[in-house]
């Protein structure tokens, strides 16, 4: 490897880690919000009606659940975001750009595969649903409106989607024709030793 | 093709200020080597000792010790053919596609990460905001236990259980007297 291939390579994981970086965040302000709308909602709930001992206990388990999933969900993302980061960090600083840039290939695969269903879900949600207009929605759910449409078109549909698959496909790809490219020269190497 | 090529009469004549590796560009001892910027236009140096690696063809001035200033280094930058100082264009050599693929990933990752971000962090935190100034449905259960706003306990406590319940109760048992 030359110095244009180690340019070559570290441009490609910084690219790497900041698309699983990236996606990872999206996913922690999307679950972090949901949880504070599941968590919103209980305690409307909660206090808006009179209820029995049991009644309530069955409202708090019910939200408690909704809750949990997305705090996990949130917090998974966050932890996924700060790993990575680290971890290709420290491939660099202390084993070597190789390593390093195999464990992006690892990163940005294993983010992409783990959100899929996640992913499939939510798409076959809003198939099966439609996509609510917020403006629909009576009351101050408008103050909601532009924020949520806005995300929808930039999060959601076109945008960074294609850019999140169009990416993480070139990194991929780059990457591993470096590293076999890589692998190709360490008979150079021995030719100069004989 | 990567390598060392003169551009004027002076770079000619001179021999040894840098060598080419397989890291980069080695400046030779009691030499220092200018070039510019393009953004921003500023000038930049390196010391004897320094392996330099550009990503694309780098003009540069080398200089024995620090016997120029910058003027100087800045006309001869600027017009090569009349300067007495040598200069030379160091030529990377790999036509590498490559890095220009990782050049606009590296791009387009900023890009996403901030999109990231802002979705991720700053948006959510500014939607809290938003919400606590026109309502306080963004108070959680825990929250509200600790301003006392509710108690589980005290709801616990009362232990009543409702008409609608109640009814529910005395028909599943009067339809269990029914059926024996």
């Amino acid at each position: 490897m030359n110095y244009v291939h180690v340019k070559t390579m570290k441009n490609l994981i910084a690219a790497g880690v900041m698309i699983a970086v990236g996606d990872s965040l999206q996913w922690f302000g999307l679950s972090s919000m949901m949880e504070r709308v599941a968590s919103s909602t209980q305690t409307l709930m909660l206090t808006a009606y009179d209820w029995s001992a049991i009644q309530a206990l069955l409202v708090r388990n019910i939200y408690d659940g909704e809750i949990m999933f997305w705090g996990c969900l949130s917090l998974v993302s966050l932890c996924w975001a700060v790993g990575c980061t680290l971890l290709v960090a420290a491939f660099y600083r202390f084993w070597s750009i190789r390593l390093a840039a195999l464990f992006t290939i690892g990163a940005v695969v294993s983010t992409v595969a783990l959100s899929a269903p996640l992913r499939f879900a939510d798409g076959l949600w809003q198939w099966i649903v439609g996509i609510p207009s917020m403006g629909s929605v009576s009351g101050r759910a408008e103050i909601a409106a532009p924020p949520g449409s806005l995300v929808h078109t930039l999060f959601d549909t076109s945008v960074f989607g294609i850019m999140r698959v169009v990416l993480s496909i070139v990194v991929v790809l780059a990457l591993s024709v470096l590293l076999a490219r890589s692998l190709k020269r360490t008979n150079f190497h021995m030719k100069a030793v004989n | 093709m990567s390598g060392i090529i003169p551009m004027n009469a002076a770079a000619k004549n001179v021999s040894g200020l840098m060598t080419v590796s397989r890291s980069g560009f080695l400046v030779a001892d009691d030499t220092s080597v200018f070039w510019k910027r393009w953004s921003p236009p500023f000038f930049e140096g390196a010391l004897a000792g320094d392996v330099l690696t550009p990503g694309g063809n780098l003009r540069v001035v080398a200089v024995r010790g620090s016997e120029a200033s910058k003027s100087e280094i800045k006309n001869a930058l600027n017009n090569p053919d009349s300067s007495e100082l040598p200069i030379f264009e160091l030529v990377p050599g790999l036509e590498e596609p490559l890095l220009k693929v990782s050049r606009l990933a590296l791009a387009a990752g900023v890009i996403y990460l901030i999109a990231g971000v802002l979705f991720g962090v700053a948006m959510p935190t500014a939607l809290r905001y938003v919400a606590l100034s026109y309502e306080g449905a963004v108070d959680t259960r825990h929250l509200l236990e600790r301003k006392k706003v509710i108690d589980d306990y005290k709801v616990l406590k009362k232990n009543d259980i409702d008409e609608g319940t109640k009814k529910f109760v005395s028909d599943m048992n009067a339809a269990k007297e029914g059926s024996k």
